[in-house]
């Protein structure tokens, strides 16, 4: 196959002579991703007049920069404070927080940023590549497919506590319970709503986030001097050298791989309406560390914990396009907010897209790449100064990161009582954390519980309640079988090297 | 009146026998068999393929909640389980004023949003909030506050129109700035 280069050409000017809008969005996704509250899509609505204004291609470009740059902007919070700037960075904080009370938030962070501009190129060229058979990928991803995917995801609850499964499971068990509440999508029954209407729609996923994550952590946070924990006698020092972020580089390179697999991840789920960053970069997660080496040093501060769910979340950028571009369908909420800035403008997206505007169509991805170059040359350099946060006495961030609390839970619906929520929330997982039940657990049970009941209450219904269902297709049964593996693999690993740990001992004579 | 036996006193030597408190176990699989219950009892009149998910996951959470408690039993056979409260209060830092203010100012400032708006309920709650954690200087207490306020006042409410709670400050602000 000959690559139209003509073409090629076109569409980097295309996209150069765009760069302002890039980097307007660039910046703005950058912030909206880091607050959390402050969603791409919350941004893209709140700037919608900003887009009309600016015109279909400028419009368009500026929102999918936002969109692109809140998937790295979302990681900074979640590696510094330990409070995810979207759902998509909750993977991240179970790696990247234990780097950074390790003294390590830079390199961390550097970490975050290299996944999320290599997963998202890559995703993006894939995506270029392969645009007409990727439009179609989404037709065979039906329910079926989708509730293995979930499990998929769901077996990260049982990996999360290696030190104590049981505990690890009521946690996630508890989450998967919390998402369950709230409206019956098919019969309109409230369920467990305790007389709220508030919760008709489910238990919202920002303030139950910033609850169980932020809060919690906050209350735990004042009992220590900053975020950074003291070694013995050592003053706490966060060094704020090139030589950091170069290390941060290396590490990134030397993980190439888990980098190009995540992003795989990304894309493909990405592709699937209503699947989203939140469950990619989980997925991504468990998959680093089903291949790992040292899969029982997964939330400690491990880098392919951190490249991994970053690589992903940015994956999925690339991924939700596709259906957007090529069937006029939006993947989740940002592109569907797109899609109504993008019909406002006139522009009609679906395949007649690729043969009337072909330079907008394609143009997209390519401005994609722009964006991650313009993210490269401006964020990853700052790095540096944003891990100092990290020494700031909690007597002075807590209130502070306590005020973005409040704002953030109050933000996406506007109402009081998401606040009291979160506070709610904040308790629960506060209790949690002091009684060893991982927090993780029942966020990854609370974030992809409602999805996966979505998917196994349609599949039932088409299959007139019968279970078996779920195992009647190849692909579903090739994902049910990677489950499997994904909890069985570590376990035999770990075995095996416990065993191996333990011969020698036992056949070393004794002193 | 007869002054109650002291309870005992969680110690080192707890934790070094690798005790665990029942209380602290309990917490959240109790709050888990809860909400399960009362899920249960919300979709009764509910359709099977309706409840299924949550028939399942609520199940799951009993079968896991009384695996726990067999564990819990055998560890008090072999004497690994205290049944002290003090642990558990110790645990929960239950003793430190500071945290339970916190979350005080918290709830307290939701209920103080409506009448005061978004800037002036951010100034008393990061005035409470610093003051609480240790704060005293002055200018601190009055810089930080007012200044966090002033800066959510521009960033939320004046750059992206975020519907936070109006009240005097906003008016006034708002009128300032002309918008």
């Amino acid at each position: 196959m000959s690559v139209p280069w003509e073409f090629v050409g076109q569409l980097v000017l295309y996209s150069l002579h765009y760069w302002w809008a890039a980097l307007a969005g660039v910046v703005v996704g950058f912030v909206a991703g880091a607050i959390p509250g402050l969603s791409p899509s919350n941004t893209i609505i709140m700037l919608l007049p900003l887009t009309l204004v600016l015109g279909p291609d400028a419009g368009l470009i500026f929102m999918v920069c936002i969109y692109i740059s809140a998937q790295v902007g979302n990681s900074v919070p979640a590696i510094l404070i330990n409070i995810p700037g979207t759902g998509g960075a909750a993977a991240t904080t179970l790696d990247g927080y234990p780097m950074a009370v390790q003294g390590k938030a830079t390199q961390a962070l550097v970490l975050s940023f290299v996944a999320s501009i290599l997963g998202g190129v890559v995703a993006t060229l894939l995506t270029l590549a392969l645009l007409p058979y990727l439009g179609r990928m989404g037709l065979y991803m039906r329910s079926v497919e989708m509730v293995a995917v979930m499990m998929l995801g769901l077996t990260l609850i049982a990996v999360i506590g290696t030190r104590d499964i049981l505990k690890a499971l009521i946690a996630g068990f508890l989450g998967l319970l919390m998402g369950a509440i709230g409206t019956d999508a098919i019969y309109s029954q409230p369920r467990a709503t305790f007389g709220f209407l508030e919760l008709y729609d489910g238990v919202p996923i920002v303030p139950a986030l910033i609850g169980l994550f932020a809060i919690s952590e906050v209350l735990n946070l004042i009992e220590r001097e900053r975020v950074v924990q003291a070694q013995g006698d050592q003053p706490v020092r966060l060094s704020a050298r090139w030589v950091d972020i170069a290390d941060g580089l290396r590490t990134s390179l030397r993980h190439w791989w888990e980098i190009v697999r995540a992003a795989l991840v990304g894309l493909v789920i990405g592709i699937i309406p209503g699947a989203g960053a939140d469950i990619a970069s989980f997925v991504a997660y468990q998959q680093a560390r089903t291949f790992s080496r040292y899969p029982h040093r997964f939330g400690t501060g491990v880098p392919e914990g951190v490249l991994a769910p970053e690589s992903a979340n940015n994956g999925v950028t690339s991924g939700a396009m596709v259906p957007l571009l090529a069937l006029g369908v939006p993947g989740g909420l940002t592109t569907a907010v797109m899609l109504v800035a993008l019909e406002y403008q006139g522009v009609q997206l679906g395949p007649r897209l690729f043969m009337e505007r072909p330079l907008l169509a394609y143009g997209i991805f390519v401005s994609m790449l722009l964006g991650y170059v313009l993210i490269v040359l401006t964020l990853l350099p700052l790095t540096r100064y944003m891990a100092r946060l990290t020494l700031v006495p909690s007597r002075y961030l807590g209130p502070i990161i306590l005020f973005f609390c409040m704002v953030g839970s109050f933000a996406p619906r506007a109402m009081l009582f998401d606040m009291v929520l979160a506070v709610v929330l904040g308790l629960v997982g506060y209790v949690a954390r002091r009684t060893g039940y991982p927090v993780a657990s029942m966020v990854v049970g609370f974030i992809l519980g409602p999805l996966f009941e979505r998917y196994l209450t349609r599949s039932l219904r088409l299959a007139g309640g019968n279970v078996l269902v779920l195992f009647s297709s190849p692909l579903a049964d090739v994902l049910w079988a990677m489950a499997v593996l994904a909890l069985v693999i570590p376990y035999l690993r770990e075995r095996r090297e416990r065993q191996a740990a333990a011969t020698p001992a036992a056949t070393t004579p004794a002193a | 009146m007869a002054s109650a036996p002291p309870r005992p006193q969680p110690t080192a030597q707890h934790a070094r026998q690798g005790q665990q408190e029942l209380a602290g176990e309990l917490v959240l699989p109790v709050l888990a068999v809860a909400l399960a219950v009362y899920y249960f009892i919300s979709v009764r009149p509910l359709p099977w393929i309706a409840r299924a998910h949550g028939v399942v996951v609520g199940s799951s959470v009993a079968v896991l909640v009384a695996v726990l408690a067999g564990r819990l039993a055998l560890q008090a056979r072999r004497g690994q389980l205290t049944w002290s409260t003090a642990r558990l209060a110790q645990r929960l830092g239950l003793d430190r004023l500071d945290r339970w203010l916190l979350v005080a100012w918290m709830l307290g400032v939701t209920a103080l949003l409506p009448y005061a708006g978004f800037t002036l309920a951010v100034v008393v709650f990061l005035l409470a909030c610093l003051w609480t954690l240790g704060v005293r200087r002055p200018r601190e207490l009055v810089l930080i506050p007012v200044l966090t306020a002033l800066a959510g006042y521009l960033f939320f409410v004046a750059l992206l129109h975020v519907k936070l709670p109006h009240g005097p400050a906003e008016r006034w602000l708002g009128r300032l700035l002309g918008l």
